[in-house]
């Protein structure tokens, strides 16, 4: 299966009921189930994790381990679906960038220099999006607070709704809506004054 | 890209630009996977590892306790051994002829100096082997803070994410 076919791929397009039903087959040791729940899943994170500016083995090992907690969890029968394995998944994901993060941050251990690289744009929708514009993209959001970052990565690299970021930050889905427009405008400000300084006082003000 | 659920009202035109070049980022960082990603995210889950991520490798010198508690010893031990040597030479020049006296005292006492700053050293290495030691220390006590979050990881599965 081709990366173009996964990203395509979305939980939000399952037919109802198939997420629980997969998730009940994981928790017996399918391996089918296994395979469909890293195809929906697994990117995801790894993009979650990667958007930290992790070097693309800290990310992957990221998500290797986050399966491996969910694998543990799901067939010893210590998790009980009510309808909320996204938002669980993703918190999961979630403390482990942290705990990377704060590793890295004591330690000071060099980032792999192919995690500032520029990344070839993928074709979405028949664009192609330029690599200026996403490296720009980049800097800007390590000028947004940590608590509005966080809400733009699980809406646009973990592909979560409002909804289930709601259920995981646990906010009212008012105010997350209200954050999530505040940290648009913020980004748009500093993108449109060249990402200095000036924008990000612009942006601040607003 | 999950559009299903965008604001109630529709993004504002003036902030769809900036939601369009997100998602465009997003999908970009989800495509950066290496070859071969979800087949080794699956061997993990069979494998069944539950384990904190691995560090990348940094390159430092590590050393368990049992051999920093030997090497303490033998600089004591060391330390004792040149004490004594030292008083030892003392007490057996004093019965030495007064001609000799002088030169026998100062080479007695060059050479404990020199065993004095051997030692030293030693024990200056022992004290940079421990940075390494409380380095390895503060390891654990971030996997013991990190710990927490393995509780509520189990929390919220055993809740069924109630506890988020």
């Amino acid at each position: 299966m081709g990366p173009a076919l996964r990203m395509a791929e979305s939980p939000s397009e399952l037919p109802e009921g198939e997420l629980s039903a997969l998730i009940r087959a994981a928790g017996d040791g399918d391996e089918r189930a296994w395979t469909r729940l890293v195809d929906l899943y697994a990117r995801r994170v790894f993009a979650l994790a990667k958007s930290r500016r992790l070097s693309a083995e800290m990310a992957e090992e990221i998500t290797q381990s986050v399966f491996a907690t969910i694998a543990t969890k799901l067939t010893a029968g210590d998790y009980t679906e009510q309808g909320r394995f996204e938002a669980w998944l993703f918190r999961v994901a979630m403390n482990r960038v942290r705990d990377e993060m704060r590793r890295q941050k004591r330690q000071a251990s060099p980032m792999d220099a192919s995690s500032f690289a520029l990344d070839a744009a993928p074709e979405t929708g028949g664009q192609r999006a330029s690599v200026e514009e996403l490296d720009s993209l980049r800097g800007a959001m390590e000028k947004l607070s940590d608590a509005d970052r966080e809400i733009v990565e699980l809406r646009h690299h973990a592909q979560l709704s409002f909804k289930q970021i709601a259920d995981l930050l646990g906010e009212p889905m008012g105010t997350l809506l209200a954050r999530h427009h505040r940290a648009l405008k913020k980004l748009r400000d500093i993108i449109g004054t060249g990402s200095g300084e000036q924008g990000e006082r612009k942006a601040d003000a607003s | 890209m999950n559009e299903h659920d965008t604001y109630e009202n529709g993004t504002p035109d003036e902030l769809r630009g900036i939601e369009s070049a997100l998602n465009r980022l997003g999908d970009a960082e989800r495509a950066s996977a290496p070859h071969d990603f979800e087949a080794r995210v699956l061997e993990r889950v069979r494998a069944g590892a539950d384990e904190a991520p691995r560090s990348i490798p940094i390159h430092r010198h590590r050393t368990t306790a049992r051999p920093r508690v030997v090497a303490r010893l033998s600089a004591i031990a060391a330390l004792l051994a040149v004490v004594g040597g030292a008083w030892f030479a003392l007490q057996r020049t004093t019965s030495t002829p007064p001609a000799a006296d002088n030169g026998i005292r100062l080479v007695s006492l060059e050479e404990s100096v020199g065993d004095l700053l051997a030692a030293e050293s030693w024990l200056d290495d022992m004290t940079s082997v421990d940075t390494t030691a409380a380095q390895d220390e503060a390891d654990q006590i971030d996997t013991m803070i990190g710990s927490p979050w393995e509780l509520i990881d189990t929390l919220d599965a055993a809740m069924g994410g109630e506890a988020i």
